[in-house]
């Protein structure tokens, strides 16, 4: 927070001589000033914004983005011109800004996605890196969203530059700001167009030519105030005396700064023109040891350089514990395509966990893939619907795994194909299973007419305390396995919570135990485990499955792939009706983990015993926290896209409006301190003061207050004239106030001060010669 | 020329190696383009500098609000012009003054930043606030032009002065004691009154600047083709006569020099004519001077400021005797204890 402005002594010039203090009254036109700066302001921003974006031939709208930065850095350039516009102007600012920013949020987001995108894409290219990981933009009009995160980005560094360049005209913080970002393209050999540069040069230029002058902003003495001039420190037995800022002087400095700048840019680029200039160059060994480095990070991120291992998102294939909570990054991990045929979560199994590890906490696996494959019952269901019978149904799917576990392979239910001869790209063919449909699977039907092992049955002897309290407490010994299934997901979704932050597994503690008897929360893989070992342990077989669900939600959101027919991948019956193929990701959050178990004479089915979340929604980013903080995370109502700001949460329109009235209570509340600490600060002064400085101050008040509406008074710069100015206004003689402006001298300039009775007096005589009256 | 701040010069110089660095690693088209121009920066902004200097020229005026002189605790202003015909500026250049008040050997020194602007240059409005009488010289003895990056400085001596009249301020009626002087006021001042000249002719001697006119021998001037003056002598014993001692010691002579003045406005206020006479240290000899009006008193006080001030608290009186015997008695405005006093001394 500035500074209040200090009293302006008069400096002693010699023994005898001081300089007036007429000298600083003189005023400055400040907002010419402040208007320069904001001038440089702007150049950084929009010269920083355009270096990329042109850089990258990324489209974006640019008369509207140079409009908006070029407003914004005058407007906070303009703040500073008092104390006041300062403080409540960035609020006022920051809680418009915040309001904008949350209603064009997902405009922001995916503006920002696009150019990181675009980013990814040139890198990968440029360093012939195939590890490419796109992020998901919501709204795909990049010319719309790229064009929204440019302002986004260019209101927050012109708020950002505005403090280093109006205040300290600190262009290096200025330039360590704007170029690091700027350096990926160069790194890349990309340069930006030529208008950006020479940007970018000029405002470093004046900034130079400003700071070097030591003359670009008010000091500490004289904050805040249009002071031309203002006393320096005496050294060497000199007073010093110093022009604060002028602003004719800054501007035509600027133009020569400004004009040289331009030149020697333009100068230069006709020389050595830009797309000639690397002909013939080799690149620096330095660079070239750096360049993988460099490649991995700007196509991969960090996770290049980390492997995040258990924290990260995705399959766990069955490897639990030592997590206390789960990083989600929401890019795709697996594509597919396909024409939905139920409501119901879509279910692509890639693990099947068959014996559990305790206390080493993982899901053993037989390492053949056809061995815990369904391929009976896809048979069955293939079958039926060969013979047109009820609910029956076949349907192509395409899966292409993208950024899943390359080791996995992912199928629907019911898969009938081979599993082994799967690549990451394929088209299978699948049988859905309706629950209304009659399917009968006979033991024979399996390999050696054996439906399940000992395996599906085993439960370590370790668990088994717990496992065994858990089926006495839910009653599931003679059950038979829907019922057994549907106790035991009931149990959880009343009991126990779901969270994907349930706390890490303590170091010698079993996954299962401590999940059921201590910790009681979890997220899948702790309902999945335990529900499996819990049926088996009443004789049901079952496994452990992972792999991606996707919600009905997220088909709807998918991308409707108009040129294929309905009839080439789907037949038979649907429950939705004739649906169309659609393109869906399905993302590290999708990544689930649920049950099989063997039903007699019915085959295997899976089941879902993990309870629906009663938490709000996973804070994976600054606006999800921002919705949480509003009280609202529900904004799927919100995603059509096709207006802007169309569908607000009403929550959260309200949330927005607390805010701003909060933010404004706020200023006001400052607003007032100030003005009651000056007032309280006169007070105390006024208290401590000798009765020669108290008449001044007294006089100054009365003085001020007159003056603010009487132009003649202000013109009057000494006691004399301001007091004959008054009496003759008031009629009297001059003459008879000769005293009083003898004793305002007195206590003014002189050493003897003056007592008690004479400034009782002359206050008395001041307030009423300064009482606005009629000329008589 | 010297260099202004070595630490400037080095930042610079490390600014010019960063860029350099990031166009050795980078092979930048943009890089390349910053380097020329922050290398080139440093040659054009001292050419503009040294081009600059030898245009500019500072001037330097006095004024005291349409009146001749200055008044004690009143503002003169002294207006500093520094020009630049040139399309050039300097954001940084410093007059270095000197500001003195003559007669009460004071000096103090101060520098100011002002701008350079192009075709205009710059005028600064410098307004002083004399706290002692005298005259009050402003000299701008040189101008310090920095160059736009403020890597170098250069030095250019100027000689420029204005000076102000101060006189002493205007106080309350002087208070002195009517009933001693009036035994030897009375005669001269009826005779000056009436027109009638009761004095005796001592000397006729040769016409010196500040002689009235009335004293001038008219008929021998014409006869000589010189000017020539009677100096009289009052037939009356007692003058109005007004010896103030010119001391050295600054307060001292602040107070008799305010009481000399206020009690010689309040007597020829009166109508009543003053002969002051002070002690010339310069020239050992009394300078007297007849005071009718105020201009008389304002142009008296105005030379006595260029006289040498001395120690001793009655140096003037000391000499009376022994340079004007025929004096009588005399209002004699020195210091005793710190405090001024007036009072008729008989000698």
């Amino acid at each position: 927070m500035a500074k209040k402005p200090a009293r302006i002594e008069e400096p002693v010039l010699a023994e005898g001589v001081l300089l007036s203090r007429g000298f600083y009254e003189r005023e400055e036109k400040r907002v010419l000033t402040l208007f320069l700066k904001g001038l440089i302001v702007y150049l950084y921003t929009m010269g920083g914004i355009g270096f990329y974006l042109s850089a990258f031939n990324i489209l974006y709208n640019k008369a509207l983005v140079h409009t908006v930065v070029f407003v914004m850095a005058i407007f906070c350039a303009l703040l500073y011109y008092r104390l006041l516009t300062e403080n409540l102007g960035y609020l006022i600012l920051l809680a418009g800004f915040a309001g904008l920013v949350y209603v064009f949020r997902k405009y922001i987001n995916s503006g920002f996605y696009a150019v990181v995108n675009i980013t990814v894409e040139d890198a990968a290219q440029y360093f012939d890196n195939d590890m490419k990981r796109l992020y998901n933009e919501q709204i795909g009009d990049r010319y719309v969203t790229v064009t929204m995160a440019a302002l986004f980005i260019g209101i927050v560094l012109d708020i950002l530059l505005n403090v280093y360049i109006s205040r300290r005209m600190q262009y290096m913080n200025a330039l360590i700001t704007i170029l690091p970002i700027n350096l990926i393209p160069l790194y890349m050999t990309e340069e930006p167009d030529t208008l950006y540069v020479i940007m970018i040069v000029v405002a470093t230029a004046l900034a130079i030519v400003y700071k070097s002058s030591r003359h670009y902003s008010p000091l500490m003495q004289v904050k805040r105030t249009d002071a031309v001039f203002v006393k320096k420190k005496k050294t060497r037995g000199r007073t010093e005396l110093s022009y604060v800022y002028d602003v004719k002087g800054l501007a035509q400095a600027g133009i020569i700064a400004g004009a040289f700048s331009i030149v020697v840019v333009l100068a230069v680029t006709v020389l050595k023109p830009v797309e000639n200039f690397n002909v013939g160059y080799k690149i620096n060994k330095y660079k070239e040891v750096s360049m993988a480095a460099v490649g991995t990070f700007l196509v991969d991120g960090f996770e290049g350089f980390f492997r995040r291992g258990n924290m990260r998102g995705g399959l766990r294939t069955g490897r639990l514990g030592d997590v206390s909570s789960i990083r989600l990054d929401h890019q795709p991990d697996v594509m597919i395509e396909y024409t939905p045929y139920s409501s119901s979560m879509l279910y692509l199994k890639g693990f099947t966990g068959d014996t559990y590890i305790p206390y080493e906490n993982y899901w053993g696996t037989n390492e053949k893939l056809n061995d815990r494959s369904v391929h009976p019952e896809a048979d069955a269901l293939a079958e039926a619907f060969e013979e047109e019978k009820d609910y029956s149904a076949r349907g192509v799917m395409r899966i292409y795994n993208a950024d899943g576990d390359k080791t996995l392979r992912y199928v629907p239910y019911y898969y009938a194909g081979d599993e082994e001869k799967l690549t990451n790209y394929d088209e299978v063919i699948y049988y859905p299973l309706d629950d209304r449909s009659d399917l009968v699977v006979p033991e024979s039907a399996y390999p050696e007419g054996k439906p399940y092992t000992e395996d599906d049955l085993f439960v370590p002897e370790e668990n088994r305390k717990v496992i065994r309290q858990f089926c006495e407490d839910l009653s599931l010994d003679g059950m038979d396995g829907r019922e057994a299934v549907q106790t035991i997901a009931d149990y959880f979704q009343d009991e126990i919570p779901y969270t994907v932050k349930p706390g890490k597994t303590p170091k010698d503690e079993d996954f299962v135990n401590y999940f059921l008897e201590e910790n009681r929360k979890g997220y899948c893989v702790h309902f999945a485990t335990s529900a499996v070992l819990a049926l088996r342990y009443v004789g049901i077989p079952a496994r452990y499955c992972e792999g991606y669900a996707v919600d009905i939600n997220q088909v709807m959101d998918g991308e409707l792939l108009e040129n294929r027919a309905y009839s080439d991948y789907f037949s038979g019956y649907n429950s939705l009706g004739e649906t169309a193929m659609v393109h869906v990701n399905a993302t590290d959050a999708d990544a689930h983990a649920w049950i099989e178990y063997y039903v007699e004479g019915k085959g295997w089915r899976m089941a879902d015993v993990t309870p629906s979340s009663s938490e709000e929604e996973d804070v994976t980013d600054f606006w999800d926290e921002f919705d949480r903080i509003m009280g609202d995370g529900d904004e799927d109502n919100t995603e059509d896209g096709t207006g802007v700001g169309a569908g607000i949460p009403a929550m959260a329109v309200r949330g927005v409006i607390y805010v701003i009235f909060g933010l404004l209570g706020g200023a006001v509340c400052v607003v007032i301190l100030i003005w009651a600490g000056k007032y309280v600060v006169y007070l105390v002064r006024f208290a401590k003061a000798d009765w020669s400085d108290k008449l001044i101050m007294r006089y100054h008040v009365l003085y001020k207050r007159r003056s603010r509406r009487d132009k003649e008074l202000r013109e009057c710069l000494n006691y004399r004239t301001q007091v004959t100015y008054l009496a003759k206004k008031r009629g009297d003689a001059p003459e008879a106030y000769e005293w009083l402006i003898e004793a305002l001298e007195q206590a003014g300039f002189s050493n003897a001060l003056i007592d008690e009775n004479t400034y009782l007096k002359v206050s008395e005589t001041c307030k009423d010669l300064y009482k606005r009256r009629k000329e008589r | 020329m010297r260099v202004e701040n070595v630490f400037r010069v080095i930042g610079y110089a490390l600014l010019v190696g960063a860029a350099w660095l990031l166009y050795w690693f980078l092979h930048s088209h943009f890089i390349f383009v910053t380097l020329v121009a922050l290398v080139l920066a440093v040659p054009a902004s001292v050419l503009v500098n040294l081009i600059l200097y030898r245009f500019v020229s500072v001037e330097i005026t006095a004024a005291v609000g349409g009146d001749q002189y200055g008044r004690q605790y009143g503002e003169s202003f002294f207006y500093i012009r520094v020009k630049n015909p040139s399309w050039l500026v300097s954001l940084d250049a410093k007059l270095d003054l000197e500001i003195s008040n003559d007669f009460f050997k004071t000096e103090g020194k101060t520098r100011i930043a002002v701008p350079i602007r192009m075709r205009k240059g710059y005028e600064v409005s410098f307004p002083v606030r004399a706290m002692l009488p005298g005259i009050v010289t402003v000299r701008v003895k040189r101008i310090l032009i920095k160059d736009l990056l403020a890597l170098t400085t250069l030095s250019k001596r100027v000689d420029a002065s204005a000076s102000v009249t101060v006189l002493p301020r205007e106080g309350d009626p002087f208070q002195y004691d009517k009933t001693a002087l009036e035994i030897g006021m009375l005669e001269s001042e009826e005779s000056s009154k009436r027109g009638n000249d009761f004095s005796d002719v001592q000397e006729i001697r040769e016409y010196i600047p500040g002689d009235k006119l009335m004293s001038i021998h008219w008929k021998l001037s014409a006869k000589r083709d010189i000017l020539m003056v009677k100096d009289r002598v009052s037939m009356s014993d007692h003058q109005l006569v007004i010896v103030p001692e010119l001391m050295s010691d600054h307060a001292a002579l602040e107070q008799i020099m305010a009481a000399t003045y206020q009690s010689i406005c309040t007597i020829i206020e009166d109508g009543t004519t003053v002969r002051l006479l002070y002690w010339s240290a310069g020239s050992y000899d009394y300078v007297d001077t007849r005071i009718d009006y105020r201009a008389d008193l304002d142009a008296a006080f105005a030379r006595m400021f260029y006289e040498k001030t001395y120690e001793a608290n009655d140096e003037a009186a000391l000499h009376m005797a022994a340079v004007h015997p025929e004096m009588k008695a005399f209002m004699h405005i020195t210091v005793d204890g710190g405090n001024v006093i007036c009072y008729i001394r008989e000698t």
